[in-house]
């Protein structure tokens, strides 16, 4: 269990924000933090991994003290295993993928995990290239790769895959469950994405102000379960195209794309790019073994 | 979508299915069958607060008062505004409930002779009625 009891006054442009957080975050769980910029996501991240440090309280992860500002406990950054993967790679652009990853290996740590994070992110072919030569969807898996390079137990991914197309992020985001459950990692997101935090995380926090206001599954913090329709699916919407007197609004739901009949009251309330529930009765589709 | 909060005034379940009655205004009813069931979800429980929706392309509309067909829900509307397109239909009906949309084909519309302040019934099946909490 991650336990964090923290305040922070923080300084923004706009003056000064308390953040006031309570966060227990179960081992093995994939959560997220959610809500508007500004909201301290990343401000708890940063002090989660010794990055920031909190005014007061107390974060303790499976029992052992990080930070307590009583006892004066501080925990640096290398002492705590956390992999911090940023949405824009932070890598280093004068060494090759390789040398990135064995950057961070510890003093007397064995290399042998680098070659298995080359292969599991299938860098192998791309070791010798400089980070500039590389697409975004692949630096972010060399950012990943690095992340996991001291076998953290808890790995913070601070909205890593907003910069990248979606086949992209639909492809690293199975990438990243993929990597949740074989590392046995606490893993905490901060993403914007609906259908992203559906697909990956057990838990969402929301965040508003520095305070969490809201708690809950996923599926049940987006309202997925508040209808008694059980064909039901969240996605993105790609196109809205008026035909006649209806709409027909095309939505990106995995790798397929689906069209939706819809009436101008709903189409009126949409645009390209906003995150959807999708949903019809089970009485409704047709099914047939191919 | 069509939708109108009412009130849970009957269920009756059987194995992992239920048929729901919601009242949404004084005397009528919309029925629902959904998956599931008093002891699967919580909000069913007769007295309880629900949405009902359906889609307007899902609204069959009889110019007839009786008619012997197996749709569930009928309710008496009067249309308010007809846009005729080149092939779909978009209703406006007012009921005692508030305003429906139906969305039919331009076909039925002529076929029916259709009007404004003309009185109609809506019909919808009850598997094509969702309830949301």
């Amino acid at each position: 269990m991650i336990r964090l009891n923290i305040e922070k006054t923080l300084k923004s442009g706009g003056g000064n924000m308390v953040l006031d957080l309570e966060l227990n975050i179960v081992k093995g769980e994939f959560i997220t933090l959610f809500g508007d910029s500004g909201a301290g996501k990343t401000s708890t991240l940063r002090m989660l991994s010794g990055l920031l440090k909190p005014d007061s309280g107390i974060i303790t992860v499976d029992g052992t003290t990080w930070f307590d500002s009583h006892k004066k406990i501080n925990l640096i950054p290398q002492q705590r295993k956390v992999g911090y993967v940023f949405q824009d790679y932070a890598l280093f652009p004068n060494m090759t993928v390789r040398q990135n990853l064995e950057y961070a290996l510890q003093r007397n740590q064995d290399g042998d995990i680098i070659e298995e994070l080359l292969d599991l992110a299938q860098l192998n072919e791309l070791q010798q290239r400089k980070p500039e030569t590389l697409s975004g969807g692949q630096k972010q898996r060399v950012a990943l790769a690095r992340a996991l390079v001291q076998r953290p137990d808890i790995l913070i991914l601070d909205e890593p895959l907003s910069a990248l197309d979606l086949k992209m992020r639909i492809k690293l985001q199975e990438y990243l469950l993929q990597i949740h459950k074989k590392y046995k990692l606490t893993t905490i997101l901060v993403s914007h994405d609906v259908g992203e935090i559906v697909k990956l995380s057990d838990c969402v926090f929301e965040l508003q102000n520095g305070r969490v206001i809201k708690k809950g599954t996923a599926s049940d913090f987006f309202g997925l379960t508040k209808t008694s329709a059980k064909f039901r699916f969240s996605g993105e919407v790609l196109k809205i195209v008026q035909e006649d007197v209806i709409y027909v609004i095309s939505v990106l739901i995995g790798n397929d794309i689906i069209k939706v009949v819809s009436d101008r009251r709903e189409a009126n309330g949409l645009k390209v790019g906003d995150q959807v529930l999708v949903a019809s009765k089970a009485f409704n589709p047709i099914i047939q073994k191919i | 979508m069509n939708s109108f909060p009412g009130q849970i005034t009957d269920i009756e379940t059987y194995g992992d299915m239920s048929i729901v009655h919601v009242e949404v205004a004084n005397q009528i009813e919309l029925i629902s069958i959904v998956l599931d069931t008093p002891q699967t979800v919580p909000y069913l429980i007769k007295g309880n607060r629900v949405n009902v929706l359906f889609k307007e392309m899902e609204v069959t509309i009889s110019t007839q008062n009786e008619l012997d067909i197996s749709i569930e829900n009928r309710i008496s509307g009067i249309i308010t505004n007809i846009e005729i397109g080149a092939l779909m239909c978009r209703l406006t009906l007012e009921t005692n409930f508030g305003e429906v949309v139906a969305i039919i084909s331009s076909m039925s519309a002529k076929h029916l002779g259709l009007t404004e302040n003309m009185k109609v019934k809506i019909m919808v099946k009850l598997n094509e009625v969702i309830l949301a909490p």
